[in-house]
């Protein structure tokens, strides 16, 4: 079988992301748990806002982390695409999430319809900036939002998949 | 045309009628055969005598009908003759809980007039038998568009409510058959689009989901 970008495959590059190359790594681990592409945490797993470290070498480059559902509220109906989940900017170069600025608090997700896709996005900011918080989660749309503060392509991405606590995993064949 | 009637009821009353005149009319015959061609056959009765005997038989059953006592010897009808009786308007007033929905006919306009004002009298008035009556007064029988409508409105019945809408099933008598409009038919195809389109889609996602899985174990 063909191995594509798992972004690609999983449509986050598509439904959320134009197609950019990766330059920084993003490393998102709840509690034990680190998170590769594609992979399905309950929600229970990632109730609680995750460790988030980011690659670089200067602590003087500044990157917004932005996390988002574009499968809310189901993903054969997403109106509220995309939904936004945490929002951090100013974070320094190789070091987490926790030194930056969080904008938009981390709240859980909890899917009650379909299977979501959850999108951790890594932008490089042109230097420190003030972001002005958005007045609602859903519709929220990250192209753009990286067009008004010229946040440029992605340096890095990374999806998880979630269901409801008691969904019974989708289809059995494919 | 009445002649015709007349021999129709001649043979259904001839019991009724009483058996003198037809012994009279035989020794009458009998004892003065030369008189003409047509003296053997047994005097037939007119319909003017059928409607009499009817008269007088329903008075016995009747004594207290003031309604019609100023009319001399017709205390059903009030009408002097059969021509009369049959000749006057179809309308409902006349008798009392009877629907004239479809007949135009003779026989059951007159079983109508006699059931309504009297218990039937024990001569063979009866043209048509009791169980009609029931057949024509049930408004549940499915031959009868009008009275569904009535059901309608009285039952509050949603299951016949929605497909008999403004007018009869078109397809005549069967309750239980749905008549789709055009409309109806070509949303049912866009539903089925969608959900078509909507189960690709989920199958999409779920093949990429699957693919992710394979590709992220070790070779």
């Amino acid at each position: 079988m063909r191995r594509g970008d798992p972004l690609v495959v999983g449509r986050v590059i598509g439904d959320v992301l134009d197609p950019f190359t990766k330059s920084i790594s993003l490393k998102v681990t709840y509690g034990s748990r680190e998170i590769n592409n594609g992979c399905e945490p309950k929600p229970s797993v990632v109730v609680n806002q995750p460790r988030v470290e980011i690659g670089g070498t200067d602590m003087r480059t500044f990157y917004t982390l932005i996390m988002v559902d574009p499968d809310a509220p189901s993903p054969s109906a997403p109106n509220l695409r995309e939904y936004l989940h945490w929002l951090v900017t100013d974070i320094p170069g190789s070091t987490g999430a926790t030194f930056g600025q969080e904008i938009m608090c981390y709240e859980s997700p909890r899917p009650t319809l379909g299977i979501h896709r959850f999108a951790f996005v890594l932008f490089q900011q042109l230097g420190r900036q003030t972001v002005d918080r958005p007045g609602w989660r859903q519709n929220f749309n990250t192209k753009d939002f990286a067009g008004i503060y010229n946040l440029g392509l992605p340096v890095a991405a990374v999806y998880y998949n979630c269901q409801r606590e008691s969904g019974t995993g989708g289809r059995t064949r494919c | 045309m009445w002649s015709s009637g007349g021999e129709e009821i001649n043979n259904i009353y001839n019991s009724s009628s009483s058996q003198s005149s037809n012994t009279k009319t035989n020794t009458n015959s009998s004892s003065s055969s030369s008189h003409s061609p047509f003296s053997n056959l047994p005097r037939r009765r007119t319909m003017e005598e059928v409607w009499n005997d009817i008269n007088l038989s329903s008075m016995h059953q009747n004594p207290t009908n003031e309604h019609y006592h100023h009319h001399q010897n017709n205390p059903i009808i009030g009408m002097n003759n059969i021509q009369e009786f049959l000749a006057r308007p179809f309308s409902k007033d006349q008798q009392t809980g009877h629907v004239n929905v479809i007949s135009s006919n003779n026989k059951e306009v007159l079983s109508n007039a006699f059931g309504s004002n009297a218990p039937k009298p024990p001569i063979v008035l009866c043209l048509n038998s009791e169980p009609d009556f029931q057949y024509l007064e049930n408004n549940d029988h499915p031959l009868r568009p009008q009275s569904r409508f009535d059901n309608n409105h009285s039952n509050d019945d949603t299951s016949f409510a929605s497909p008999f809408d403004g007018f009869a099933s078109p397809s005549g008598f069967y309750p239980f058959s749905k008549r789709r409009a055009p409309e109806d038919e070509d949303n049912t195809g866009d539903r089925r689009l969608k959900r078509m389109i909507k189960n690709r889609d989920s199958a999409a996602r779920s093949r990429a989901r699957k693919q992710e899985i394979i590709s992220s174990l070790p070779l």
